[in-house]
């Protein structure tokens, strides 16, 4: 049962990863036509520098899941690498949960954050006039990515632990 | 609450450690000292405020600043374009061409982290970028051919901070805009310094290899002089990306942003001449570089939101009014000044640390006598510095994604890259000419402003 | 009681709107008996942007800010007012401007639950660029830097392209030629040193962009009522000295780029005439989405 959730959350954060690589492309592609517009075409695409920040927003906020199932987030192993057995599973699952903890307010609070901006209506002040929550969404839906991560690993913790009390 | 800036920042900066230490993510560890911050701190609030409601909502809103940044979205594209070249054996063509080049030269390939770094450095405004870039090129093809792990972790981190200091440069044009003094003065006052830096990381190499024969692999192989040209052919594919991109900025193509986009897509077009990007390795290039990107950042907004907070505590305004008070001369002023950075440097970013401190240090250091134009190359050394100082050093974060080492084996291989850039700083203060001579040279800037130079 | 605020300032240390955010704080100190305590933070280092500054004083996530009205006109629509282009040609008229919108920003502020406390203009924006402008003629296709969508549309109507562009790549954008000019003030012109890559300033006054000061409700409702009124006069007269010393500004930047090699010049009469029609059209596509009210103000102003 655990083994089968953890697969599913592990599966999530894949699919993260891969709009992450779409956006990463989007990017390469908006820019290199920005400049070739600009270059050949004496025009400009206008929104090139506003999107592909906003691409890179969500690159960044959708990938952090995937970066977090591959250990790809670093921590100071100085003190805790010298940890074994039980002792390292609590300092695991301590610092697990206190990153969950953390993950938890921010997705809380960066909800809020796109809900108002898009309650209030606010534009950026550019040509495309986008509204600015379009911009700020991936990042709730980064964070509910990262927070079912987070929960993944602390069952993986668990169940891993237990397998090998066995 | 505590409402001494000094106490607070030493029981903040306490705290983080503690979390850093007991193995919390450093992103993790930086959102959470920043709420702790605000905590501690005496935040004055009418009673109709939630503190929870005012450090949440700054958390969410310094999450998305910190990543709506255009300067910052050129990163992942430098990474990927890093990716792609190292799966390509393009990086592999890199060293066999300049194997012949380099081989009378005592610490041969060694050297490589230090030439490439200081012409990349031409073309990204960061370190981090120059870092990530080079180094994926580098850092496997030195240890398959059996060179010095320690030595070619070392040097890219040394080396890759020139990025900063070689010109075009986001810290200079930040210092520059906030100081009122010339940006194309400053770009051009870094390049010696940039220079003797290098030449100092290569010497270094050089002694150290002196030293102890066995950090380079024993092929002695003498190259004639066809064969050296021979071999130079290799160089055509990395030659042809460079003069992509770096002639993209200087003949007003791209800005340097752009000019990572054009990088990607030329490292693209070389992979399709060679015919070696397979579908797997362009996969594995996207998820590996979405990887040390999104790495790198969520640390770069945890960063973002403890400096918020610091700025709201008032801590660097703090400790820059203290050194103030103390009324030293220049001498003594200019080395507390460096000391401070160097501690800032540890926690903070470079551009906050520069935006947060300024206001208050450059008036006292202009008054102390010093010209805005050297201290202006002084901090960009100070902020290069904070790019390899543990535990927040960006250009040790990239150097541990790419290279999979961690983070105890890089600090030991960076440390005496340390001190020669600590050493750098006294050269500037006994040699502050190093700054002055080449923007001082009217041919120098008129040809540097035509964009012919580099 | 003693209060402690916080003041977010975008702009450096040196810049004209936090010289005058300073300035305030000064005299709110002065007339408030020390009582009321405001920290300008330069530099933009509490780490806000600018379009999110109208919510961010709402929720008081920081008690006061200044912020650029333009650049918050996407919240609240009246806000862009003081960035549409050529409603005022002298500092006299954009005074007259401000004092006839005054009632409705403060209105806007409220709605935003925050106080509106003073604003002050930007020296005008004129067009500098490498060569002479003597009609839309020469600009032709030309790159332009602009800071906001009214001029992207606005220099597109003259036939230019703008180019949104951060202000930190503008001076290696100029040196390398990827962008041949920018649509700013003399002040900023000084201040990025542009007779290093530039050689011509068009005094079109373009626009007299606002900044405005606005404290969160919340905060100013904790004040007692001599603090309050305090608080008010301060802003009175920081309104006053910063109306003043931006049109000193621009004469002292102006002779500043001059000096050092800047060719000055007023546009032509057909450049006027060219100028009012495009920006017309940029006046007319921000009435449709406006109140009765600001129409009915605006009127006035439209060439
Ligand atoms: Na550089
Ligand atoms: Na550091």
């Amino acid at each position: 049962m655990i083994g089968k959730l953890n697969g599913f959350i592990r599966k999530v954060s894949d699919f993260g990863a891969f709009l992450s690589s779409v956006f990463m492309i989007l990017i390469t592609l908006l820019i290199g036509l920005e400049v070739l517009l600009r270059s050949v075409f004496d025009t400009t695409t206008h929104i090139s520098t506003e999107y592909s920040t906003y691409f890179f927003i969500a690159l960044v906020s959708l990938g952090l899941a995937y970066t977090m199932k591959e250990n790809g987030h670093i921590r100071i192993t100085l003190l805790t690498g010298r940890l074994k057995g039980k002792a390292k599973m609590v300092q695991e699952i301590l610092t697990t949960v206190l990153a969950l903890i953390i993950s938890l307010f921010l997705l809380y609070f960066s909800v809020l954050m796109t809900y108002e901006t898009y309650s209030l209506g606010m534009q950026a002040d550019t040509v495309s006039e986008t509204p600015l929550y379009i911009s700020q969404l991936a990042i709730p839906v980064g964070v509910l990515l990262l927070t079912f991560q987070l929960i993944g690993r602390i069952l993986g913790i668990i169940y891993d632990f237990r397998s090998t009390d066995t | 609450m505590i409402s001494d800036p000094l106490i607070l920042s030493i029981v903040l900066f306490g705290f983080m450690f503690l979390l850093l230490f007991a193995g919390l993510w450093i992103g993790f560890s930086l959102f959470a000292a920043g709420v702790f911050g605000m905590f501690i701190y005496d935040l004055n609030l009418p009673p109709v405020l939630s503190i929870w409601d005012k450090i949440g909502s700054l958390m969410a809103n310094s999450m998305y600043n910190s990543l709506n940044s255009w300067s910052l979205t050129a990163l992942p594209l430098f990474i990927f374009m890093g990716e792609i070249l190292f799966r390509t054996k393009i990086s592999t063509k890199l060293l066999n061409g300049l194997v012949p080049w380099l081989s009378s030269v005592p610490g041969k390939l060694l050297h490589i982290n230090v030439v490439a770094c200081s012409l990349f450095a031409a073309v990204s405004g960061s370190s981090a970028a120059t870092t990530a870039t080079v180094g994926k090129i580098t850092l496997e093809e030195l240890k398959k051919r059996g060179y010095d792990r320690q030595l070619a972790l070392g040097s890219l981190a040394g080396a890759g901070t020139l990025g900063f200091l070689i010109p075009p440069s986001l810290i200079m044009i930040i210092y520059g805009i906030l100081s009122d003094t010339s940006i194309g003065k400053l770009f051009i006052g870094g390049i010696i310094p940039g220079v003797i830096l290098a030449g100092m990381y290569s010497l270094f190499i050089i002694v150290r290899i002196l030293l102890n024969r066995n950090l380079v692999p024993q092929l002695k192989e003498k190259y004639t002089f066809t064969e050296k040209i021979k071999a130079s052919y290799e160089l055509i594919p990395v030659l042809f990306l460079i003069i992509i991109v770096l002639g993209g900025i200087y003949m007003g193509v791209t800005t340097p942003t752009e000019a990572a986009a054009i990088g990607v897509i030329g490292a693209f077009v070389l992979a399709a001449v060679f015919k070696n990007l397979s579908w797997e390795n362009f996969k594995s290039s996207l998820t590996n570089a979405v990887k040390t990107s999104c790495m790198i950042c969520f640390i770069i907004a945890g960063a973002g939101f403890l400096s918020q907070v610091v700025a709201f505590i008032g801590i660097a305004r703090a400790l820059s009014e203290f050194i103030v008070s103390l009324g030293l001369n220049a001498w003594m002023l200019i080395l507390i000044v460096g000391f401070m950075y160097f501690l800032l440097g540890m926690i903070l970013d470079g551009i906050s640390i520069v935006v947060m401190t300024l206001p208050i240090v450059l008036p006292i250091v202009l008054e102390a006598g010093y010209h805005p134009l050297w201290f202006g190359i002084f901090l960009v050394i100070m902020v290069e510095l904070s790019q390899i100082t543990p535990p927040v050093g960006f250009s040790l974060f990239v150097i541990e994604g790419i290279s999979g080492e961690n983070i105890t084996t890089i600090l030991k291989a960076t440390f005496p890259f340390f001190i020669i850039m600590a050493s750098m700083v006294l050269i500037l203060l006994l040699f502050p000419d190093v700054v002055f001579f080449l923007p001082s040279k009217k041919t120098v800037l008129f040809i540097f402003h035509c964009g012919v130079l580099l | 009681a003693d209060v402690k605020m916080n003041l977010n300032a975008i702009y450096g240390q040196n810049s004209f709107h936090t010289q005058g955010a300073m300035y305030f704080a000064d005299l709110v100190e002065e007339y408030t008996d020390g009582s009321v305590d405001i920290t300008v933070h330069p530099g933009g280092s509490l780490g806000f942007k600018g379009p999110e500054l109208l919510k961010a004083v709402k929720d008081a996530q920081v008690p006061m800010s200044d912020i650029l009205m333009g650049v918050v006109a996407g919240s609240e629509h009246v806000f862009g007012i003081s960035s549409l282009p050529r409603l005022a040609s002298s500092f006299d008229e954009a005074k007259e401007l401000y004092e006839d919108t005054k009632p409705l920003y403060k209105e806007a502020a409220a709605k935003w639950n925050q106080k509106f406390l003073y604003a002050a203009p930007w020296p005008p924006s004129g067009l500098v660029t490498k060569n002479k402008v003597e009609t839309a003629a020469d600009i032709k296709n030309a790159k332009i830097r602009t800071y906001d969508k009214n001029g992207a549309n606005f220099l597109r109507e003259l036939g230019a392209a703008g180019i949104s562009m951060p202000w930190g790549e503008v001076y290696s954008a100029l040196r390398t030629g990827l962008i041949d000019g920018v649509l700013t003030s003399a002040e900023s012109a000084k201040n990025g040193k542009f007779w290093e890559v530039l050689g011509h300033f068009n005094n079109i006054n373009y626009a007299f962009p606002l900044n405005m000061v606005t404290i969160n409700k919340d905060y100013w409702d904790s004040l007692s009522d001599e603090q309050q009124k305090a608080m008010l006069k301060a802003a009175a007269e920081t309104e006053k000295h910063q109306w003043e010393s931006s049109e000193a500004k621009t004469k002292e930047a102006l002779n500043v780029i001059e000096e050092n090699g800047i060719v000055i010049s007023q546009p032509s009469e057909k450049f006027a005439e060219q100028m009012d029609a495009a920006a017309k059209v940029i006046v007319n596509n921000y009435l449709e989405d406006a109140s009765s009210e600001t129409e009915k103000v605006l009127e006035k102003y439209i060439k």
